[in-house]
């Protein structure tokens, strides 16, 4: 069993003649390797859990399909999650993936709160902010600068002349 | 989709601009297209008109177009309009929605191969990412 682990994972620690051997037992067995005990032995799922607010959303599926590809890339697999921005729905995604041992976790939504960075943190596993605003700066992220994109559109409003400038906000307490 | 963020740098804009802040000219809506154009009839209703609207969205930035031509106004020579996202509505709306472009794709591959770094314990040199940003002019602003 050991040396058909080392063949299945790409261990270059056999020979030759055995690796042969063992593929094509492999191949007559339609042998797939087992993701479950592979994760138990290796204490890796290569799996990484992703939690946006809506995946129906033009906005949203265009940065998971980043997300997507470059996870392929690397080789890991991915749990996609909606949350609909509920943050109930969001810790118990954040619970739920855990559980699952993902190897990691990249969170979208609209607020991370004390609340969530104690679900986040008690994870063990890197966790990373994708288009969301944290405060406390304490997860590693990924965004724009929103503040100064808003800001250079309503200056260009304003040099051509504009002085009742309207806006159509989202939610204030979407951070 | 960082709503206080993006009213700070509206209020911030016009602090720069000598401008005063008048909370009649902000509408609050929920992120959707019917919730906008609820927010455009509250700011045409209310005061002074607004003559340009920024809205947080795309998806809103379409509500708030079609909600001013429903109340018979033009776009853009009655009011300019400005969004948020640069998504592919901004291209399949009339006039076309000049647009701040957030670049959605690469915010979810950069945050995925971050995260792979630290997955595989690579080195990470910045943990705290910030892509560029910029405006894209198309008709719905003069």
């Amino acid at each position: 069993m050991a040396t058909v682990s080392r063949v299945v994972n790409g261990n270059p620690n056999v020979k030759p003649a055995t690796r042969k051997k063992v593929l094509d037992a492999i191949e007559k067995l339609e042998y797939r390797p087992n993701a479950v005990a592979r994760g138990l032995a290796s204490k890796r799922t290569t799996t990484v859990g992703v939690i946006i607010p809506d995946i129906s959303s033009i906005f949203f599926s265009e940065l998971a399909r980043g997300i997507e590809d470059i996870a392929t890339m690397y080789k890991y697999n991915i749990i996609l999650c909606n949350s609909d921005n509920n943050k109930e729905k969001e810790i118990h995604l954040v619970n739920t993936l855990l559980e699952k041992q993902v190897d990691g976790i990249l969170f979208m939504g609209g607020e991370v709160t004390p609340e969530h960075a104690e679900h986040l943190n008690r994870s063990h596993v890197p966790v990373v902010l994708a288009a969301t605003y944290h405060e406390d700066g304490d997860f590693p992220s990924v965004n724009i600068d929103y503040k100064q994109a808003a800001h250079d559109a309503i200056s260009m409003l304003i040099e051509k002349g504009h002085t009742r400038i309207g806006m159509v906000s989202g939610s204030l307490e979407d951070l | 989709m960082n709503g206080y963020q993006k009213f700070k740098g509206y209020k911030d804009a016009l602090a720069s601009g000598g401008q005063t802040f008048d909370e009649s000219l902000i509408a609050i809506a929920d992120y959707t297209y019917d919730s906008a154009m609820e927010a455009v009839s509250q700011l045409l209703d209310e005061g002074d008109k607004p003559t340009a609207i920024f809205s947080a969205t795309d998806e809103m930035a379409l509500g708030v177009i079609h909600g001013l031509q429903d109340r018979g106004l033009s776009v853009p020579d009655d009011v300019e309009v400005v969004g948020f996202d640069n998504t592919r509505l901004a291209t399949m709306v009339r006039p076309t929605l000049t647009t701040v472009v957030q670049p959605m794709y690469d915010i979810g591959a950069v945050s995925m191969r971050l995260l792979t770094k630290f997955m595989n314990k690579e080195d990470v040199a910045e943990e705290i990412v910030v892509l560029p940003h910029s405006l894209e002019y198309r008709n719905s602003t003069k």
